[in-house]
């Protein structure tokens, strides 16, 4: 305790549960699945044995479980600088969702407080994962999100903001629930706290014959940690394209899941742009478990000065998903010596009749390249600057 | 104007030039030599490709190029056309073109530089998209030496040093190859062209200087065309 405000690791957050010092409604209502989770959590995150989940094994987990969250007091509470459009957009904080201007009308608010549409039909997809994004729903004071109706034509911008700097941990479980045979753009910001630990844990539900498009920009933070992860179903005939963009953080890790169904396609296109001695992870899980599905998956980094990166990629095609159509690559370009990439991607198949391929590169500047547009006048930097935005825009 | 005093290059321990004193002036200078004995490695060590060493000195325009950083040396008016640039994808030729424009402090106008670019395209037979196309990405031969050509017609730069331009050329792109190189030379009297080359008809359809024959890590020149057609009719082994 200090100046009243209480300091605490992630690792503490468990028994600070069995305290009843950091709970929601939910994880008092399924309380038969929490310990799954926590125990999962302790394994992973407190005693950093990687095989307890192999997803995390090349993540700085450490720098994640070594961060001191701090509760705030009436003196360390400041309030966010508002952006000019802040008003037309959606805003995302823990427990709190707020409204832009004008809502669409055939979209939904999802909060303990809308009577209307009811969280509980959601509950089945909150089954503990063993990834760090259980603590967003162990610890985030309640679960929201937007429901899209059917046959909505919508472009939504989402800010996952706090409306207060403080260093405490926040944690987001948010559901987006995409109507039948709509077709929803969203824009996503996701703005990290400058000094403190965000996990969000995102659940997509795109219906059948729904269209969902993705563009997501994680803002870099100073010192900040933050964790998305993002699970999507995708009902049959569904299309998800996502294209997502940052730039890592002291500790940032992003995690797709996909549960693919009948005749389902999803592009998943991740660019990174990692500098100084910033972080960032990325997982993916591609898991076909209808025929005809289609995934392509395409994460490019940029590895620069200190920084780390890694990713972990899996396809998993059931025994049943003939047909599938599956592509996963990872590409890594290291522009320094202590930079570090590492990548894992893999294939579980268990079926035949599919098309399914992988790779993974992890490459320096092609000195000829650098050469030629050196020769044509283009100084060393912007030359490697100008490969760099080719490697990520190819 | 391109000077060498006891230029001498040297790649992984082998000497390729050594001491070689040369003068290049204003005009068109042929530069032949057997396979394999340097020319490219000539015009890479002056442009300062990283691969080779250099000693000596080179005079260029009264700097000293040997000096300068590689794209210090593009801005001070040296252009190699390479015999096999590099592909680089995701790069478009005329995203490529434009930033080579500002770096040469050439003031950006897009719309004429597209203009001029696709007229250019045009006239040389590459279509109307290849201005969107990826540098150097999937091209032919002769499609890569035509934008190298492009390059250099645009860039406008004091000397420029062509690795066999004509090579993977059909006949209507040697013709227009002739034509432009002509046009480059006499925009302006103090600019230098130095052409590697064993093209016949491209060292005929030109006002050429000198002739300088590689050999043996040695260079000699000798002036006006005639040394070309000695060498067409008795191969290098004399010269």
């Amino acid at each position: 305790m200090r100046d009243n405000s209480l300091q605490y690791g992630l690792w503490e957050l468990p028994n600070m549960m069995a305290l009843g010092i950091r709970q929601n409604m939910l994880s008092k209502k399924h309380k038969e699945l929490w310990p799954s989770a926590v125990s999962k959590f302790t394994e992973s995150i407190v005693e950093h044995n990687p095989l307890s989940s192999y997803i995390h094994k090349n993540m700085n987990i450490k720098r994640l479980s070594n961060h001191i969250n701090e509760t705030p007091t009436h003196s360390t509470i400041t309030a966010k600088e508002l952006k000019d459009d802040y008003v037309n957009d959606w805003h995302i904080s823990d427990g709190h969702i707020q409204r832009p201007m004008s809502v669409y009308p055939g979209i939904k608010v999802l909060d303990q407080y809308t009577k209307m549409v009811s969280l509980k039909e959601y509950e089945p997809y909150f089954e503990p994962t063993g990834r760090i994004s259980d603590f967003a729903f162990l610890n985030t004071t309640n679960p929201i999100g937007l429901r899209f109706g059917t046959g909505i034509v919508d472009t939504s911008c989402l800010v996952y903001s706090e409306e207060q700097h403080d260093k405490d941990l926040s944690c987001i479980n948010f559901i987006v629930d995409v109507g039948r045979d709509s077709n929803i753009t969203l824009e996503e910001y996701i703005e990290p706290k400058d000094f403190g630990c965000k996990i969000i844990k995102i659940t997509y539900l795109v219906r059948q014959g729904a269209k969902l498009e993705i563009l997501r920009t994680t803002s870099p933070g100073k010192e900040s940690l933050t964790v998305v992860d993002s699970k999507f179903i995708c009902f049959p005939k569904s299309d998800v394209i996502v294209q997502t963009k940052g730039k890592g953080a002291h500790y940032a890790q992003e995690f797709f899941e996909f549960d693919i169904y009948r005749s389902s396609q999803v592009c998943l296109d991740g660019r990174y742009n990692i500098k100084n001695d910033n972080n960032n992870h990325v997982g993916v899980l591609v898991n076909h478990l209808e025929k005809e599905s289609i995934s392509d998956i395409d994460v490019k980094s940029v590895v620069d000065a200190e920084s780390s990166s890694s990713f972990i990629g899996n396809i998993f095609v059931d025994k049943i998903a003939t047909g599938t159509d599956a592509r996963l690559y990872n590409k890594n370009l290291l522009l320094s010596n202590k930079a570090t990439a590492i990548s894992e991607p893999q294939l579980d198949i268990n079926t035949k009749d599919i098309a399914c391929s992988h790779g993974c590169t992890v490459s320096n500047i092609d000195p000829d390249q650098l050469y030629l547009l050196q020769a044509r006048g283009l100084s060393g930097q912007l030359a490697k600057d100008t490969l760099k935005e080719c490697f990520l825009n190819q | 104007m391109i000077v060498t005093q006891e230029f001498t290059v040297n790649v992984d321990n082998k000497t390729i030039l050594d001491n070689i004193n040369i003068e290049f002036g204003p005009g068109i200078h042929v530069l032949m030599g057997p396979n394999g004995v340097g020319k490219s490695s000539f015009a890479n060590a002056l442009m300062g490709h990283f691969n080779y060493e250099t000693t000596g000195a080179v005079e260029f325009y009264g700097k000293d190029l040997l000096a300068l950083e590689t794209f210090e040396r593009a801005r001070a008016g040296l252009f190699v056309g390479f015999q096999s640039p590099s592909p680089v994808p995701g790069l478009s030729n005329f995203q490529f073109l434009k930033q080579a424009k500002q770096s040469n402090g050439i003031k950006p106008n897009i719309k004429d530089d597209l203009f001029e670019f696709r007229a250019l395209s045009n006239n040389l037979g590459l279509g109307s998209e290849w201005d969107k196309r990826q540098l150097n990405v999937d091209s032919s031969g002769g499609e890569k030496k035509k934008n190298e050509l492009i390059q250099m017609l645009m860039l406008d730069p004091k000397c420029a040093i062509l690795d066999e331009p004509d090579s993977g050329l059909d006949v209507d792109g040697i013709k227009m190859l002739t034509e432009k190189l002509n046009e480059y030379i006499e925009s302006d009297p103090t600019k230098v062209l130095i052409i590697i080359t064993h093209y016949e008809k491209l060292i005929e359809d030109l006002n050429v200087s000198s002739v300088s024959i590689m050999k043996n890590a040695n260079i000699k020149q000798y002036e006006g065309k005639d040394k070309a057609y000695q060498i067409f009719e008795q191969g290098f082994i004399d010269a």
